[in-house]
């Protein structure tokens, strides 16, 4: 089975393998060349020393947890869509490997490769947010693209893709309509948990008179706090202030004696926020695997 | 043709035609989150994926297209056929999701205008010249190819490329305006593209942040451009009046790539034993 599964899904794995080599390569020279574009520059000013080098990758890997998507469409789909299209499950599935071995073999050798691939890409850019240490762009947890191609979640989202590839394959039993089904349902849910992340815990509230909190907290709302202590929502103008024009806003805000109030998740709960969102996914996985076990193992041929 | 071809992508038609309108009611709702927006520029990919790929592929894996070209109508007159009923489909599509997007930003208070990078190819024209070139690249991936995932590797490969090509050489279809920094300021109208930004010398000559940045890569670029004598900030732009100058040009731009993708698909057709 080690050896059917490598020849049949190995042009699959080498692209990928060889294009997160690629991206790694380019990522560590990148990053070699930040440390050495930082040292001896003073601490308050590596923010703008880096701007533009941050900023041109940036642009880029804002797009990785978009990426999964692929392995979805080109890893997970075709397992199943391919033989039940091709009518070869006919084959497949009458050997002396039973059907269960078969999928056994299938799901858990190319969704560990996925995961350990998806894994590695997180690894990878982590070190190179690491590079810029001391500095707002190290952010990975404000920052949603960040959040999801970073740490254990990145592993979860590629593994998740490949399982709805794979179930979408088994059920729709063709190519094409199991290719349109995973890039809706993976859109889908990528909006909403992108949306459900800063629920994942109540958030802290902090009173401050600077906008400042310390980097790597996840803002989730803000307010303008009055001397009265009502609270008015950030998206809202201040009662006092309304009639003031763009310019003279702030300072109105500030001679009316509000404070600003910040709704937020502490750096330190990133690995809680990993986890839970890891543990939505792996479920959503496994909930995806019922389907398929019952196509593979269960339904006469 | 025009009922085979009716009836073979049939699916796919109706499939994007559920899919602009549901963009259409989530517009007019005003709930799409930012992150939607942002891939609209991707959108178009589908369209290479779902309608360019598959149109000769399919009759390649499946073996129909022995069948498919040896009939009355030639082989010439069939991919004619289907490339221009399915790119007058496409192409409307394109035209519907552009005015969608044109309505959207006319009525709803987001900070993009239709000039903006993130918009600027989601509307007017533009998002039917993506669809025609993006569907003309999967077709001539996949007549070049004749398999199903490898053509569609390669279109979406190509079809990312493009995008971020594109994008970054938008600010460059024709020479931009250029503000310099006075007392008061930089004076950028609104709605305009917003190019290259910069410092600017007593000579007149112009030097991106880019540039800055690499020359003093440790000190602070503004301090050390003005002890090289760029004393004054510049932001290069395009008013808002060369919207339709700039949709235009893009559309020329992605119709030859169009052209030249149809022209590969049919010759392979055409030319290649059956």
């Amino acid at each position: 089975m080690l050896w059917l599964t490598w020849r049949q899904h190995r042009a699959q794995v080498l692209i990928t393998f060889s294009m997160l080599l690629a991206l790694g390569v380019f990522l560590l020279i990148h990053g070699l060349g930040t440390v050495s574009a930082g040292t001896g520059v003073p601490a308050d000013r590596l923010e703008e020393a880096f701007s533009h080098r941050f900023r041109s990758v940036y642009f880029f890997l804002s797009w990785v947890p978009i990426v999964p998507l692929l392995i979805g469409v080109f890893w997970g789909a075709p397992v199943l869509a391919r033989e039940l299209e091709k009518g070869t499950h006919k084959l497949a599935w009458t050997q002396s490997v039973t059907r269960r071995q078969w999928l056994v073999a299938k799901l858990g050798l190319l969704g560990l490769a996925a995961a350990l691939a998806g894994l590695g890409l997180g690894l990878m850019i982590s070190a190179w947010l690491s590079t810029f240490d001391g500095t707002k762009y190290t952010d990975k947890f404000g920052d949603s693209a960040m959040f999801g191609a970073t740490g254990v979640v990145a592993g979860a989202w590629w593994l998740f893709a490949f399982m709805l590839g794979t179930a979408a394959g088994g059920v729709l039993r063709r190519m094409l309509p199991a290719f349109a089904v995973t890039i809706a349902v993976f859109v889908l849910l990528m909006i909403a948990l992108f949306s459900a992340r800063e629920d994942y815990a109540e958030p802290l509230r902090k009173v401050v008179d600077h906008q400042t909190l310390a980097v790597g907290s996840y803002i989730t709302g803000s307010a303008s706090l009055s001397p009265a202590g009502v609270e008015v929502p950030g998206d809202a103008p201040v009662p006092e202030c309304a009639s003031e024009g763009r310019d003279t806003y702030l300072t109105c805000v500030s001679e009316a004696g509000y404070e600003s109030v910040f709704y937020y998740q502490p750096a330190d709960r990133y690995w809680r926020f990993q986890w839970t969102e890891t543990g939505i996914l792996l479920l959503a996985t496994v909930a995806l695997a019922g389907p398929v076990v019952y196509r593979v193992a269960r339904r006469p041929i | 043709m025009l009922w085979l071809t009716w009836r073979q992508h049939r699916t796919q038609a109706l499939a994007t035609a559920v899919l602009i309108a549901g963009v259409w009611v989530l517009l007019l709702l005003d709930s799409v989150p930012m992150d939607l927006i942002k891939m609209l520029p991707f959108a178009p990919v589908l369209i290479g994926l779902f309608w360019g790929v598959p149109l000769v592929v399919k009759e390649f894996e499946r073996g129909t297209s022995q069948l498919v070209w040896t009939q009355s109508v030639r082989r010439s007159r069939w991919i004619v056929g289907k490339l221009a009923g399915l790119g007058v489909a496409v192409a409307l599509a394109g035209l519907a999701l552009g005015a969608i997007v044109t309505g959207w930003i006319g009525t709803s208070d987001t900070p993009m205008g239709r000039f903006s990078g993130e918009l600027f190819g989601s509307t007017g024209v533009a998002p039917s010249a993506w669809f025609l070139a993006v569907f003309a690249l999967g077709a001539a991936a996949g007549a070049v190819l004749r398999r199903m995932l490898p053509a569609m590797a390669v279109t979406v490969v190509v079809f990312v490329a493009l995008v971020f090509g594109v994008s970054f050489s938008r600010e460059y279809y024709v020479a931009p305006v250029v503000a310099l920094e006075t007392s008061a300021g930089i004076d950028v109208p609104a709605d305009a593209l917003v190019g290259d930004t910069g410092v600017v010398n007593a000579a007149g000559e112009r030097l991106t942040w880019h540039d800055a940045f690499s020359l003093c890569a440790d000190a602070n670029p503004v301090d050390c451009m003005a002890d090289r004598g760029y004393g004054q900030e510049f932001v290069a732009y395009h008013p808002a009046d060369r919207y339709w100058r700039f949709q235009w040009t893009e559309a020329a731009l992605l119709l030859v790539f169009a052209a030249a993708c149809a022209a590969v698909t049919a010759h392979r057709v055409v030319r290649r034993p059956i």
